[in-house]
């Protein structure tokens, strides 16, 4: 079942975009690129020992912690459009749907913040912020 | 309803079973060819011999050569499919090694296996197929074939056949400038000499899509990791039909053409030391030329370019006095400051004189006795930077005389060629 899951995941990022694909989501592979430039093709492979190790950690720093951070408050950008951007004509209205509201938003936040952790879903706008 | 069910599935697996097609039983083939008598009559006679021997060979071929022959399609498959470079930068790719190593075996294990079993076309196509898919297919099938293709898909004869195929669909839809464009960047690497003489006679034209995608073949061309001498001795030869063609293009005034191709020269000069070699000739062209107005951008972008990384250029540039030793490099900028401010209505016009005024005082200050090093210094930055907006001014003012000069510096190369049409 595990097996499955985890295949349908991955699957799901191969197929939708994953977030990773884009410089802009892993901020220590892309600062380390833009440092480490062995020049010949001898340098590349004697350096492979130390920086396969290493870019497979920051690898999994900037999929694990940075970008989930970064994502965070684009996740809450995404639940303020979806849920509090458009307030209802009438007062008692918003008070009435501020409760329902409320208690949605730890959920939908949660549901953003996943989807933009894994997704690259703004590009360009990640790119602006950076 | 179990029972359809399984029928269907094998009826549609066996209309694609790779053994349902002839070009994957070899062995077979070979057996009906050499042993099966054409009379009726011998055929019964010796079937004892040749019903076995054509069994082996059809196990033969089920098991063994046709699996074989799949294997590096399977590769082909697996390499485009994990071993595409990312183009990041070397930590990324150092990063994502382990996950391609890992995934090689299960996808190429996949791909072997759906390639062994089911008839799924080659690729890259054979040349003589990849010609009939490039002439006779629709439009849009033809630009999907031709997207599929890399230079590198074909090497040796395949390159050689592949070219002629590209060069001969080129020339029956001549018309169709994004299939050329697409054709001509997909041309097998290292260019073979049909490649570079087609690739030459459009790039003379000096107009248009389709001579733009010439010139940056022959460019690119240049810039080919040459893998073996025969390899290295062919980007040679791409390099010097590019000085070639050149040449062509100043000789017969294609000043867009021209531009194109110096600017790209600048641009890349650091990719490979064919690229400087041919920036280098650019310059001594300019150079030869006594460093014509309308060619100043693209030839201050070249020494620069050249001065940052050849130690050849550094020489050259002092006896020709190149202006990227005598200015900054924000230039070009400057340039186009001036030309704006001398086109303007409200313009103050040339700052020609007051300039010099400025700097005839700098001068004043550095002959004087009694400064600091570090003032110094200073003032010698100031005078460096007084000397690069001079120059500029001079420059503007020149150009703004000559309005077809100050198109050419101030347009973009690419847009003012393929502005010029079709040839």
């Amino acid at each position: 079942m595990r097996v499955r899951m985890l295949g349908v995941l991955l699957a799901a990022l191969v197929l939708g975009g994953c977030a990773f694909t884009n410089p802009v989501n892993t901020p220590l592979l892309t600062a380390l690129d833009g440092v480490v430039q062995p020049g010949s093709t001898e340098a590349q492979i004697a350096l492979g020992s130390v920086f396969v190790p290493v870019g497979v950690g920051c690898g999994a720093l900037d999929v694990a912690v940075v970008h989930p951070i970064q994502s965070l408050g684009f996740a809450a950008e995404d639940t303020r459009r979806a849920l509090w951007s458009e307030p209802a004509d009438d007062f008692s209205e918003e008070v009435a749907l501020a409760v329902p509201k409320a208690l949605f938003t730890p959920v939908v936040y949660a549901f953003f913040w996943v989807g933009e952790s894994l997704f690259d879903l703004r590009p360009q706008e990640r790119k602006g912020a950076q | 309803m179990k029972r359809i069910l399984i029928i269907t599935a094998l009826v549609l697996s066996c209309s694609s079973c790779a053994f349902m097609n002839r070009r994957n039983r070899p062995a077979m083939n070979f057996c009906s060819e050499r042993l099966i008598p054409e009379h009726t009559a011998a055929k019964a006679a010796t079937a004892v011999l040749w019903a076995p021997a054509c069994l082996v060979a059809g196990a033969a071929d089920a098991v063994l050569l046709h699996p074989v022959s799949v294997m590096d399609d399977a590769w082909f498959q697996t390499q485009s499919l994990v071993w595409q470079p990312t183009n990041r930068g070397y930590v990324t790719e150092c990063a994502v090694f382990p996950l391609r190593v890992a995934a090689t075996p299960p996808l190429w294990a996949l791909d072997f296996a759906r390639r062994a079993v089911f008839d799924v076309p080659h690729w890259p196509p054979a040349p003589h197929r990849l010609e009939r898919l490039l002439l006779e297919e629709s439009p849009s099938v033809r630009l999907l074939v031709l997207r599929d293709l890399t230079p590198k898909s074909y090497t040796g004869d395949d390159a050689v056949a592949a070219t002629t195929a590209i060069i001969k669909a080129c020339k029956a839809h001549a018309k169709n400038l994004t299939f050329c464009e697409t054709a001509i960047a997909r041309m097998p690497a290292p260019l073979t000499d049909e490649a570079l003489a087609y690739l030459t006679e459009l790039g003379r034209t000096g107009r248009g899509r389709r001579c733009a995608a010439a010139l940056w073949q022959l460019f690119m061309g240049c810039t080919y990791r040459a893998r073996d001498d025969a390899d290295a001795a062919r980007v040679d030869k791409t390099l010097e039909t590019l000085s070639g063609v050149y040449d062509d293009l100043v000789q017969n005034g294609h000043r867009e053409a021209e531009l194109f191709i110096a600017g790209r020269a600048g641009y890349y000069a650091s990719r490979s030391w064919r690229v400087r070699a041919f920036a280098l000739h650019v310059a001594r062209s300019l150079a030869r030329r006594n460093w014509p107005d309308y060619a100043e951008r693209s030839a201050f972008t070249v020494q620069a370019a050249l001065l940052d990384s050849s130690d050849a250029a550094r020489f050259e540039a002092m006896e020709h006095e190149w202006r990227a030793l005598r200015v900054r490099l924000k230039w070009p900028s400057a340039v186009k400051d001036a030309v704006k401010r001398l086109q303007s209505a409200q313009g103050a016009g040339s700052l020609r004189a007051i300039l010099i005024r400025q700097q005839n005082a700098l001068s004043e200050q550095l002959r004087a006795t009694g400064i600091g090093a570090k003032e110094r210094l200073q003032l010698n930055e100031g005078l460096v930077d007084i000397k690069t907006a001079l120059d500029a001014e001079e420059i503007a003012e020149r150009l703004v005389a000559n309005p077809d000069n100050l198109r050419l510096f101030l347009g973009d190369p690419l847009k003012l060629l393929v502005e010029k049409g079709e040839p």
